[in-house]
C-alpha cells in the first residue's frame, strides 16, 4: 500500500510540472493551449532519444527547448498569423504528431530499460543509505521544488509581472508601453517547456516512450489545477503554485484509490473529463442559483 | 508639441454601416495645453483619443508628437510617451495583481528580470499617499478590492508615474459618483498642473470645461466645429457653449451623462 502511494506521489508530482505550465498559461496568461498533449509527448520523444544516447541529464534541458519550439509556433500562430488561440493549439497537436514519431525514429514506442536514466542515476547515488528505497521520490521533488522556485521568482519579476496582467488585463498593459505579442510568446514557450520537460521526465520514469504517452495530458492537467485551486482560492502567485501541485498529487491519489476500489485504468480519461466540467460549471450553476434566489427575495 | 494634420477615419467603409468618424482633423496643440473636448454621442471625441494613442491607424493624414510622425507607430510603443485613462475604471488597471504589482508594471524600472525592492515600495507608498485615498496602507491587497474612484485615481498615478508627454483623459469621472468625480479631479487638476503635462481631456461636464483648462474644443459629426482659448474662453458660459452648439450643428446638443452644472 504504502509503494502505491509512493508510485501515486511519484506521478503526481511528474504531471505537477504540466500542471504548472498550465497554470502559467491558463490561470495567468488567460490562453487555453490546446497543445499540451502533444508537447508532451514532443518531451518525452526528444527526451528519449537524447536519453537513448546516452545522456540522461542532457535531456531535460533539450527536452524543454523542444517544448519551448513547440510552444513558440503556437504563440506565433495565434499573435502574429491570424489564427484563433484554440485553433492555434489544436493545429500545433496534429502536426506534432507527425513530428513526435519522426524524433522517435519512424517508430512509435520507444524502450529505455538499458538505458540510464535520472531515476537510475539516484538509485546508484543513495544506494543503502536511508534514502534507498524514496531515491525516485527525492529527484522528483528535488526538481519540482527548483521548477517552483524558478517559476515564483518569474512571476515575480517585471517579465513575470507582465505575463500576469496581460491575461489580467491587456488594455492596461499595451498602455504600459509593454508589447502583449512578446508578452503572450514568452509565456506560451516557458509553459511549453515545462509541458515538455514533465514529459520527459515521465518517459525516463516509464522507461519508455510511445506515441500516446501524452493523450489526455491537458484534461488530467487542468482537473489537477481546478483542484489545487480549491485549496487556495485568490491567493497570491506562492499560493497557486503549491495548489497546482498539491492539486496534481491529490489528483493522482484519488485516482489510485479509485484503481484499488476495482475502478477500470481505462476510465481515468473519463474520470478526469468530468472533474474538470465539474470543476468549471460548478461554481457556474452555484452563482446562477444565487442569483435566483436573489431575484425571489 | 502634437499637431493632427487633416486626419480622417472612417469605419465599417463600404457597408451599409458606414460612418464617417474622423473628418478632415486639423489640431495644433502646444506644449502646456490643457484642451476639454466636448460634443454629443458619437461626435468622435473617443475616436480623436484612440487615433492620438493609436488603437487603429487612420485613413489618411498625419500625427505628429513633439516633431516625430507617429502616424504608423504601434500603440504599444506610443504608450511610453502618452499616458491614457478611460471612463471604465476597470480598464486601467490589472484587477488580480496587487496594487504595488501594478504600480511596479506602470512604473517601467530596470529590466524585465529585476525584482521589486524595499525602495521601490518606498517610493510608492509616498506616491500613493499623495492621492489621499488611503492606498499606501493596502499596497498588498488586489486592484479588483478596489471602488471605482479609488482605481481611478490609481490608474492616474500609473498614467502618470513617468510624466507622459501627453495625457489623454475619456470621460475618466463620468462613471463615479458625484463626490468622487469630484475628487478624482481634484487630484487630475493637481496632477497635471504639478508636472506641466499637456492633456486632452474628453468630459461629459459643461462646467468642469470650461473650469478647467486653458482651450475647449466642440465636436459634431467627426469634425471640430468650435475652438476656443484664452479671454474669449473665459468670458463663456454654459449657455453660451450651449447655445454655439446649437447654431452651428443645428442641433441641441445631447449626450448621455451630460451634466449641466
Amino acid at each position: 500500500m504504502t509503494s502505491l502511494i509512493q508510485t501515486a506521489v511519484e506521478l503526481g508530482l511528474i504531471s505537477s510540472l504540466t500542471v504548472l505550465s498550465l497554470y502559467l498559461s491558463y490561470t495567468m496568461l488567460n490562453v487555453c493551449d490546446l497543445s499540451t498533449d502533444g508537447a508532451f509527448t514532443m518531451g518525452a520523444a526528444v527526451g528519449a532519444v537524447v536519453t537513448l544516447s546516452g545522456h540522461p541529464f542532457l535531456a531535460l534541458p533539450v527536452a524543454m527547448l523542444a517544448g519551448m519550439t513547440s510552444g513558440f509556433v503556437t504563440a506565433l500562430l495565434q499573435t502574429k498569423m491570424g489564427v484563433d488561440s484554440l485553433l492555434a493549439g489544436i493545429t500545433v497537436n496534429t502536426a506534432l504528431y507527425s513530428v513526435n514519431i519522426a524524433v522517435m525514429g519512424k517508430s512509435s514506442l520507444l524502450n529505455l530499460n538499458s538505458a540510464d536514466s535520472i531515476f537510475s542515476y539516484a538509485s546508484d547515488l543513495m544506494d543503502g543509505s536511508l534514502l534507498d528505497p524514496y531515491a525516485r521520490l527525492v529527484a522528483i521533488v528535488l526538481i519540482v521544488i527548483l521548477v517552483m522556485i524558478c517559476i515564483v521568482a518569474f512571476l515575480r519579476t517585471r517579465l513575470g509581472l507582465a505575463v500576469r496582467a496581460t491575461g489580467d488585463n491587456p488594455d492596461m498593459v499595451r498602455s504600459s508601453s509593454i508589447n502583449t505579442v512578446a508578452i503572450t510568446i514568452t509565456g506560451l514557450c516557458l509553459s511549453n517547456s515545462l509541458t515538455a520537460l514533465s514529459g520527459c521526465l515521465l518517459a525516463q520514469y516509464n522507461k519508455s516512450a510511445n506515441i500516446d504517452i501524452g493523450t489526455g495530458m491537458l484534461t488530467i492537467a487542468l482537473a489537477s489545477l481546478l483542484i489545487g485551486r480549491l485549496f487556495f482560492r485568490n491567493k497570491g502567485v506562492g499560493h497557486g503554485v503549491v495548489g497546482a501541485v498539491i492539486g496534481a498529487i491529490f489528483f493522482r491519489l484519488v485516482y489510485t484509490m479509485a484503481l484499488r476500489l476495482n475502478m477500470p485504468a481505462f476510465m481515468l480519461k473519463l474520470v478526469s473529463s468530468v472533474i474538470v466540467i465539474l470543476a468549471i460549471s460548478g461554481p457556474y450553476f452555484l452563482s446562477k442559483m444565487r442569483k435566483k434566489g436573489g431575484d425571489n427575495a | 508639441m502634437l499637431k493632427l494634420q487633416s486626419v480622417d477615419k472612417t469605419f465599417g467603409k463600404g457597408t451599409v454601416n458606414e460612418k464617417k468618424a474622423l473628418s478632415n482633423i486639423n489640431l495644433d496643440v502646444k506644449k502646456g495645453d490643457f484642451i476639454s473636448i466636448i460634443g454629443s454621442n458619437g461626435a468622435g471625441k473617443s475616436t480623436l483619443l484612440n487615433a492620438i494613442s493609436g488603437v487603429f491607424g487612420v485613413d489618411s493624414g498625419s500625427i505628429i508628437l513633439d516633431g516625430v510622425d507617429i502616424t504608423r507607430v504601434s500603440e504599444h510603443k506610443r504608450a511610453s510617451v502618452i499616458g491614457r485613462l478611460f471612463q471604465d475604471p476597470m480598464k486601467g488597471s490589472a484587477p488580480s495583481m496587487s496594487i504595488e504589482d501594478n504600480l511596479y508594471l506602470a512604473s517601467g524600472k530596470r529590466g524585465w528580470f529585476s525584482h521589486m525592492t524595499g525602495a521601490d515600495r518606498k517610493e510608492f507608498r509616498e506616491r500613493l499617499s499623495l492621492l489621499g485615498m488611503g492606498l499606501e496602507d493596502r499596497m498588498k491587497h488586489p486592484v479588483g478590492l478596489l471602488s471605482g474612484g479609488q482605481r481611478q485615481a490609481l490608474t492616474l498615478l500609473m498614467a502618470t508615474y513617468n510624466i507622459p508627454k501627453l495625457l489623454l483623459l475619456d470621460e475618466h469621472t463620468a462613471a463615479l459618483d458625484p463626490a468622487t468625480a469630484e475628487k478624482v479631479l481634484a487630484i487630475t487638476r493637481d496632477v497635471i498642473e504639478k508636472n506641466n503635462i499637456t492633456c486632452l481631456m474628453i468630459t461629459h461636464n459643461m462646467q468642469s470645461a470650461l473650469d478647467l483648462g486653458n482651450r475647449t474644443i466642440m465636436m459634431n459629426d467627426g469634425e471640430i466645429i468650435y475652438d476656443v482659448e484664452g479671454d474669449k474662453r473665459a468670458a463663456t458660459t454654459v449657455e453660451d457653449l450651449l447655445q454655439l452648439f446649437k447654431d452651428k450643428a443645428g442641433e441641441k446638443l445631447t449626450n448621455d451623462r451630460m451634466l449641466l452644472s
